[in-house]
């Protein structure tokens, strides 16, 4: 890992702050988009919207160049190792947004197939109700995220605590 | 060429099936003929390469679990149903073969149709059904160790389990242990 390991018992709050606030302000976000919910999650990146604004505006497609990962949409049990992948393959730190009532707890989905919730598998950090959310709720979600990273310490994430 | 009528079809098909057909029925229009699952085959190369019935394009292959199904019709539990159409002709025809509940099993229609690759792995995956020379024989909508056949009417639409008892692992404990 990178700076936080080197940190040992050191008090570092003046150095949290700062780090914090790159973190918050450069989210890269990792688009999960699987069904339906992925529209919004489009429409939120795009210029009414704008999530650029909040500084996560540079998707990447791949796991290994992002810290935010965005599930949107149904995940079936066969889709579960293919995220689970994916969020291991994330470099830490990193955070989960669970766009939409499906991927939160099945939503209307109630069958064999889909997974009744992706915090079964994964440690998500804000759930977005709504079916589809509006993109000003991604938005909402977003600044929470902000807001939790704001109030981490460095050390917190040496084991990904 | 002109349309061929489903009761000239019929008689044909009866021709060279003699009594192989149980039972057929007319429904709107769409000829549907019932055969026992053994003789499939037969009746697929009939339909495939006899000059009068001309049947080149496989439209679905798709299964039927009539359990608790209360009508003389259906003579065992399972049927697979196959939609054929021909172009020359401009008709389709409806075949339904009936499959037993002690052996799930009937012949693949790959060598005659190969359109009927993927529909015959999804009636397998579905219903359980095994077809018997298919080449590639295996799940293709559920995972592949999933052990249930999910479109069988006994079979509980919640599942009996398998969306929530997976192997969880904790991805920050694995961390520590390396
Ligand atoms: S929550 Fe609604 S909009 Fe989102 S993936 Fe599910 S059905 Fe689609």
């Amino acid at each position: 890992m990178g700076l936080e390991s080197k940190m040992g018992g050191i008090i570092t709050t003046q150095l949290d702050k700062v780090v914090n606030w790159a973190r918050k302000n450069s989210l890269w976000p990792m688009p999960f988009g699987v069904a339906c919910c992925a529209i919004e999650m489009m429409a939120t990146l795009c210029s009414r919207y704008d999530m650029s604004r909040f500084g996560a505006e540079v998707i990447r497609f791949s796991p290994r160049q992002s810290d935010l990962l965005l599930v949107s949409g149904r995940i079936s049990i066969k889709m579960m190792p293919v995220l689970t992948r994916i969020y291991e393959q994330m470099p830490e730190p990193k955070w989960v947004i669970s766009m939409g009532a499906c991927c939160s707890s099945g939503g209307v989905f109630d069958t064999y197939t889909l997974i009744q919730g992706i915090d079964q598998f994964l440690p998500v950090d804000v759930y977005i109700p709504g079916c589809p959310p509006r993109p000003e709720a991604l938005l909402d979600a977003l600044m929470f995220i902000q807001k939790k990273i704001s109030t981490e310490r460095i050390q917190d994430r040496i084991h990904g605590n | 060429m002109s349309r061929l009528e489903n009761e000239k079809l019929l008689s044909l098909l009866q021709e060279m099936m003699g009594d192989l057909i149980v039972n057929h029925h007319d429904f709107r229009g769409l000829l549907s003929v019932d055969i026992h699952g053994k003789d499939i085959l037969t009746l697929v190369s009939c339909i495939h390469q006899d000059s009068r019935l001309n049947f080149p394009l496989l439209v679905d292959v798709s299964g039927v679990d009539y359990l608790e199904y209360d009508d003389e019709a259906c003579l065992e539990r399972f049927a697979v149903i196959y939609i054929f159409y021909s172009i020359v002709h401009d008709c389709r025809i409806k075949i339904r073969a009936f499959v037993p509940e002690s052996d799930p099993a009937i012949h693949s229609i790959y060598n005659e149709y190969k359109g009927a690759d993927f529909t015959e792995r999804e009636v397998y995956d579905m219903f359980g059904i095994r077809f018997i020379d298919h080449p590639n024989l295996k799940r293709i909508l559920m995972p592949e160790d999933y052990g249930s056949n999910p479109l069988r009417k006994d079979y509980p639409l919640k599942g009996l389990g398998e969306r929530s008892q997976f192997p969880k692992y904790n991805i920050y404990n694995k961390i520590e242990n390396d």
